[in-house]
């Protein structure tokens, strides 16, 4: 038991370290919020919004466009090599919303059984007829809406929503779309905004699925899964602030690239088998799973006691065996 | 794949939330032309900004003099807390600031002509409410607050503005005594801002 909670330890550390990470972009966030008051200083105050590809689309005709913007550029660069690690790892929005408590936070209680895809309505969503995410059809609708000079940014933006809502903070003001997205998150999970509805989570999702055939060694940042080590108990999904049960359903071995994965390693920390699950960085193991071997019973048994896994590899809803999730 | 599926309650929901974004922001009500809407000093022609705009408050923090305000719904919610220059909080001093504002701008919504260029707008007197009018009073602070020389006293000691004179920085609008409106105010121009 020892050796078990010693490696739980080393495996939790992964999760401390994000959380440290994101509270420094956040303090980051609020600091430059802050110093944007006159007189302008060194510091770029507005640097988080020109990492924001969708501000850069709207900015788009104007002649600081390459140069100015380059930041969001670059961010798009990242993103198509490693996925939507900016959701998970730095934006303040995001940031906030997954430490709000949420009614729906208290993963650990939950069985993946009881882990449901389920559209606005509230209504379950078999696994066979999964739903386009109305974050596409927010972007599609942003797009569109820019092309024809109609500016939807100042709305759905997250990053345009965080710093409106520190300046409003700042002044008095009542920080009307923030305080929406808190109650959203507290009635419809932590992630709840970022999985389904942020159009900037959708413009990552999409270009991190350009790199998708990438192999964990040429990328930054990867999750990466060794299918053969895999018990398929699903805590990997219950642990996932995006709810994803691509991890726990997929066959495939090599990097997972999910297009909803925010590459926060939540699931790493919570895998006990080892090496299913690795966090990566140029095939360079950042944090990797377990001190399980594989198809060890005891690992199953254990999860049993705890009343928290399935003991048998995890099953498609409509009864067939889950298929892997193209890489 | 990925298949679009939208169950008929789903889509009734959707349409509904729809219709009522649609009504809220068909119904809300527009510039009554009370108070009028000035930008800050650079601002793109006022379609080209508010289709740019993130309302993201850089430029009204940036502000040195505190004149910027975001817009209330009063404007149309198509502009709400889009930044409002307001000379009754303060005067623009764009000439001292090195443009703050659009320092800010991360999407180049407010953008830096030469100072010489800049016309936020141009000050108007009300005859009705000015007290050397209509009262007939020694009052001309308008005339001395002035950097432009854009206000002149006519020979009985009234205000008169030179509009091609007048940058729109608001320090008459600021100044006036008038209570509780002021007598001189900022109306923006019509069309070509820079």
């Amino acid at each position: 038991m020892g050796d078990r909670r010693a490696g739980n330890k080393k495996r939790r550390a992964l999760s401390w370290i994000r959380k440290a990470v994101q509270a420094v972009f956040l303090s980051l966030f609020v600091i430059l919020a802050w110093s944007a008051s006159y007189p302008p200083g060194a510091l770029n105050e507005n640097l988080f919004l020109r990492l924001d590809p969708l501000a850069a689309f709207v900015a788009a005709s104007w002649s600081g466009l390459w140069v100015y913007l380059l930041p969001a550029w670059l961010l798009l660069l990242a993103t198509a090599f490693s996925g939507r690690f900016f959701c998970g790892w730095v934006c303040p929005l995001g940031t906030v919303l997954e430490w709000v408590p949420s009614r729906r936070g208290r993963r650990r209680r939950r069985k993946f059984s009881e882990l449901r895809v389920v559209d606005l309505t509230g209504k379950e969503i078999g696994e066979g007829e999964r739903r386009v995410r109305l974050k596409y059809a927010f972007l599609v609708l942003f797009i569109a809406l820019s092309l024809a000079g109609v500016n939807l940014a100042w709305a759905y933006d997250p990053l345009v929503i965080a710093n409106r809502t520190l300046a409003f903070l700042f002044s008095g003001g009542i920080p009307f779309l923030f305080l929406v997205l808190l109650l959203l998150a507290v009635i419809a999970g932590p992630r709840f905004w970022c999985r389904e509805m942020c159009p900037l989570g959708a413009c990552l999702s999409l270009t991190g699925m350009l790199g998708s055939r990438l192999p964990a060694d040429a990328s930054p940042l990867s999750l990466v899964k060794e299918e053969e080590s895999c018990i398929h108990c699903g805590r990997c999904s219950l642990a996932c602030p995006f709810e994803i049960t691509e991890v726990a359903d997929s066959r495939h071995t090599g990097r997972l690239a999910i297009p909803d994965c925010a590459l926060c390693g939540e699931c790493v920390a919570s895998c006990p088998c080892e090496g299913a699950l690795s966090l990566r960085s140029f095939g360079l193991v950042l944090s990797s799973s377990g001190t399980r071997k594989g198809g060890d019973t005891a690992i199953r048994d254990a999860g049993k006691e705890e009343g928290n896994v399935i003991t048998h590899p995890r099953r498609m809803r409509d009864g067939s065996p889950g298929s892997g999730v193209a890489p | 794949m990925w298949k679009l599926r939208l169950a008929r309650r789903e889509f009734l929901a959707w349409s509904l939330a729809g219709a009522a974004t649609a009504i809220t922001y068909g119904l809300w009500p527009r510039d009554s032309g009370a108070s009028p809407l000035l930008r800050p000093p650079g601002a793109q022609d006022e379609e080209d900004f508010v289709s740019r705009c993130l309302r993201c408050q850089e430029c009204v923090r940036a502000c040195m003099t505190g004149c910027l305000e975001p817009a209330g719904r009063e404007f149309g919610a198509g502009k709400i807390w889009t930044p409002r220059f307001n000379p009754s909080l303060a005067k623009c001093e764009f000439e001292l600031c090195g443009r703050a504002c659009a320092r800010a701008c991360p999407v180049g919504a407010i953008r830096r002509p030469g100072d010489e260029e800049v016309r936020i707008g141009t000050a108007s007197v009300d005859r009705k409410k000015c007290i050397a009018w209509n009262e007939g009073k020694d009052c001309l602070v308008c005339y001395e607050r002035c950097s432009y020389g854009a206000i002149e006293p006519d020979s009985r000691g009234r205000p008169r503005v030179k509009s091609k004179r007048c940058t729109g920085c608001g320090a008459c609008q600021n100044t006036c005594v008038t209570c509780p409106d002021p007598a001189i105010v900022v109306y923006p121009i019509k069309g070509d801002r820079s």
